[in-house]
């Protein structure tokens, strides 16, 4: 019996009761190796969400997946406690870590687990909500939420590397009121930490990643390499909540054959005027999607965020830190007060 | 009198047209030697998603569906999304969504921005609908090289070369060793007769030795300009590197065919011209075509139907104008036209087919007038659009263009082409005492040229003015013109001819009509 499947009932740290397995899904890489529960802290009532680490069935792949499996765990734990020392409120954080003796007499028979804070949804789920996805402020606000999750991830020295729809988690804190917050740092990496990630080209989701990473091309500035990336991403789930399409899907849409990644073996500089000449007209669709009033105040962080060029994208005129998010929060924020007084409403 | 049809030296310089017909014509694919197997599936989650999107069915979950097979390349998978998605409708999916979704299901082909717009047909509205939308989008996103390269594309063919210049230097500041805004600045400033620029950008290029289809453009550059072409042994060992595919260095071996044909070195001229028949492109091919026609007495029959080439207009064009085919000549020198809307060349060739040939002057004059927005001051068209106007019996118009050809800088024979447009003027106008000193004078001036071709052209039309004064004297000039014909061997000047014979047949009132092909 494989150990990390049998945690049903145990109480975890005297108070966190674990719920029955969660189905199984298939998952990117770091999933494979998991299991999920959902758990009741039975001092307060609160529900939660477990990942318990599957080393049984790691066992089976090798001792080298078993030593990734663990290095990417221990990471994943070390990233959160960061997270929860630098109290980041944005970002969904550990309520409880640590391993649990499941059944001595059989090998991996201790388990280590992660509690989370448990979402209502992710935020694909929420807007499948009709009047969520046509609440601009909300939508704004949503962006707000992110951006600030990711400001302070950034200001600890964390890149996220894999913001998706799927990663991004509502919480109701009442019946009108929600947070958003970032999820899932697995594939995190970090300036001052050694990541199990740091030598390869990505670890997030390619379907979301920069342009850049699908051309090989790797800038040798971590900052402008990882937190760029991180801005790409950004802009794509703006991109996202406005329009349930991604950048870079666009992106591709409007690059011809001959110059998308696998056909084009040139550098990324040389592509790069076909690729910008695509993000273009990307960008002129996009605009179309949005709501009249909003779109010349929005475009500008979309173009900024999803600028093909890593090196000119983020703020301009800021050329120590172009990166820096502080003032897409500001201007996310300022947006979703506008959209909250009607300032978008088309029919004002 | 129109403009004299001159053979003059072609070089294989590159078209310019937009960057979407560009594309389409593969003349911006990488070299293959560089180009690894398609490989875009890397591990995805798109497995995931896919659940996610059975077991939500909402418009979020089928877009993030449809992005991520979009990004994977493996659209199948998001079928059902975008049927789903189709089935919402634009009034909840937003335009984008929706562009995704019917690019998922049914229309692989990537979109096309159609740009061009100067289509013969269409006028200067189009066009500067078109120039507007383009600035705005720059406005947007300056720093877009090709947006830059289109706009020069624009404002070349609406005349407004200033403006072209400045285009086309900011795309080359951007992306200064990009193919498409190499090659396309060079035509432009080519066109803009700033040979020394032309030939400065692509010399300049830092992919000149591993790009056959800029080496081409430099070679044919450097030729066009009266330069010592730069790139000549680089482009040899490209041609014997099998690093490229045939369709790749096809112009490349044009252009070294050109300069050996040039130099006299028939033999390694008719190699290189053999080699650039592998895969021609229609600028190669149209090239092949007018070496072939014997200008430096290389026999070789170059057919065009036996290549498969997009917008071979040009080649077929001259293929139908040595065949003495006057309708397909002109249809096929049309479509050149509209393929190379900003270059006076294929609507000098067009007017003078459809003006001179068939004699439709009106159809002449719409194409002579768009020629001229792109090439105001081409003395060629200008003194066509004379002719025109006279043979439509608008005198005072013609006498004004006349005017405008005389401040021109023409050929050789401008004088007597414009000498006789004076002459058809005064016969016009019945005065033939006048009308036979102009055409005195305007045969006289092609005879101290001893340009054969522009004395047949003036006799013809002086046999023709003539004839509804003095029929014994038009048959003199007619038999003269006759006697030259013999020489040249040219269709196009033995139709000539027999238009005037039928006119002369006319008068008579006989019908002795000579077979007219």
């Amino acid at each position: 019996m494989n150990p990390s499947t049998q945690l049903e009932n145990i109480l975890l740290e005297g108070e966190w009761r674990v719920g029955p397995l969660e189905p199984k899904k298939p998952q990117a890489t770091g999933g494979h190796f998991s299991q999920s529960y959902k758990v009741i802290n039975e001092k307060n009532g609160k529900r939660a969400f477990l990942k318990a680490l599957d080393f049984y069935t790691a066992f089976g792949k090798g001792p080298k997946i078993i030593e990734l499996v663990a290095t990417l765990f221990n990471f994943e734990t070390e990233i959160l406690n960061v997270c929860n020392s630098h109290g980041m409120d944005r970002v969904v954080r550990a309520l409880a870590s640590g391993t649990v003796d499941v059944d001595e007499s059989t090998p991996f028979g201790t388990v280590p687990y992660l509690i989370f804070e448990e979402a209502e949804s992710d935020i694909r789920g929420h807007l499948c909500d009709k009047a969520v996805s046509t609440d601009i402020a909300w939508k704004l606000r949503a962006l707000h939420h992110v951006t600030t999750g990711f400001k302070q991830l950034h200001g600890a020295g964390i890149a996220h590397q894999d913001l998706k729809p799927s990663n991004v988690l509502v919480f109701m804190i009442d019946k009108t009121l929600s947070i958003s917050k970032v999820a899932d740092l697995g594939n995190a990496c970090s300036a001052n930490l050694p990541s199990p990630y740091d030598m390869a080209a990505w670890a997030g989701d390619y379907s979301y990643a920069p342009p850049e990473i699908h051309y090989s091309f790797l800038d040798t500035d971590w900052n402008r390499r990882r937190i760029g990336a991180d801005l790409y991403l950004l802009g794509g789930l703006l991109s996202f909540i406005f329009s349930n399409t991604t950048s870079l899907a666009a992106l591709f849409h409007f690059l011809p054959l001959e110059f998308q990644p696998g056909n084009w073996e040139g550098s990324y500089d040389e592509v790069l005027p076909y690729v910008g000449h695509a993000f273009t007209k990307a960008s002129e669709m996009f605009e179309a999607s949005l709501p009249m009033k909003l779109a010349p105040e929005l475009m500008e962080v979309y173009r900024q965020l999803c600028e093909p060029d890593p090196r000119k994208r983020g703020a301009p005129g800021v050329p120590m830190n172009r990166n820096a998010l502080e003032r897409y929060v500001t201007r996310f924020d300022l947006l979703a007060r506008k959209a909250k007084v009607g300032r978008y409403d088309e029919t004002k | 009198m129109t403009a004299i049809l001159e053979e003059k030296d072609r070089n294989i310089v590159p078209r310019w047209r937009d960057f979407t017909t560009t594309v389409e014509l593969q003349e911006l694919t990488q070299p293959v030697s560089r180009r690894k197997p398609l490989d875009r599936v890397r591990e995805q989650n798109i497995e995931v998603q896919h659940i996610a999107f059975e077991e939500n069915k909402s418009l979020s979950f089928a877009g993030d569906l449809i992005s991520a097979a979009l990004v994977s390349g493996n659209s199948t998978v998001a079928n059902s999304a975008a049927e789903f998605v189709l089935n919402e409708g634009a009034e909840n999916s937003s335009e984008a969504l929706l562009t995704l979704a019917k690019r998922i299901l049914g229309n692989p082909k990537l979109p096309t921005f159609e740009l061009v717009s100067a289509t013969v047909g269409s006028g200067q509205h189009t066009s500067s609908r078109q120039i507007a939308e383009l600035r705005c989008s720059l406005r947007n996103a300056p720093h877009d090289a090709i947006q830059w390269m289109d706009l020069a594309y624009l404002f070349a063919i609406n005349g407004l070369n200033a403006k072209a210049e400045r285009a086309a230097r900011i795309a080359h500041k951007i992306a200064p060793s990009n193919r498409f805004i190499l090659r396309s600045s060079a035509r432009c400033f080519l066109h803009l007769q700033d040979f020394k620029e032309a030939h400065r950008i692509v010399r300049r290029s830092p992919n000149i030795s591993n790009d056959p289809w800029i080496a081409a453009a430099e070679i044919a550059v450097a030729s066009a300009a009266g330069y010592p072409p730069f790139s000549v042994r680089e482009g040899r060992g490209m041609m014997s590197s099998d690093r490229f595919p045939n369709h790749d260095l096809s112009e490349l071996a044009s252009a070294l065919s050109t300069l050996d044909l040039k130099s006299g070195s028939i033999g390694k001229a008719r190699k290189w011209l053999r080699q650039s028949l592998r895969a021609p492109n229609e600028n190669s091919l149209a090239q092949a075509k007018w070496i072939s026609r014997g200008i430096f007495g290389v026999p070789m029959d170059v057919k065009v139907a036996d290549y498969v080439v997009p917008r071979p207009y040009e080649a077929r064009a001259f293929e139908a104008f040595v065949k003495g085919d006057w309708s397909l000549s002109a249809k096929c020198a049309v479509s050149w036209f509209e393929d190379q809307p900003f270059s006076s060349r294929p609507a000098e060739f067009a007017s003078y087919i459809i003006g001179s040939l068939i004699e439709d002057h009106w159809e002449s004059e719409r194409i002579v007038k768009r020629g001229l927005i792109a090439s105001p001051d081409d003395f060629g068209l200008n003194v066509n659009l004379a002719f025109d106007y006279v043979s439509t019996r608008r005198l005072i118009e013609a006498k004004a263009q006349l005017v405008k050809c005389r401040q021109l800088q023409g050929p050789e024979w401008a004088s007597a082409v414009i000498l006789a447009n004076y002459g058809l003027i005064a016969y016009q106008e019945k005065d033939p005492v006048a009308g036979r000193i102009f055409y005195g004078e305007a045969v006289t001036e092609a005879e101290s040229l001893k340009d054969k071709k522009t004395l047949l052209s003036a006799l013809v039309y002086f046999a023709r003015a003539e004839m509804e004064y003095d029929l014994e004297n038009a048959d003199n000039y007619l038999r003269r013109a006759e006697a030259l014909a013999k020489d040249q061997h040219k269709a196009d000047t033995e139709r000539l001819i027999n238009l005037a014979k039928d006119k002369r047949n006319a008068i008579l009132g006989r019908n002795l009509s000579f077979p007219i092909k």
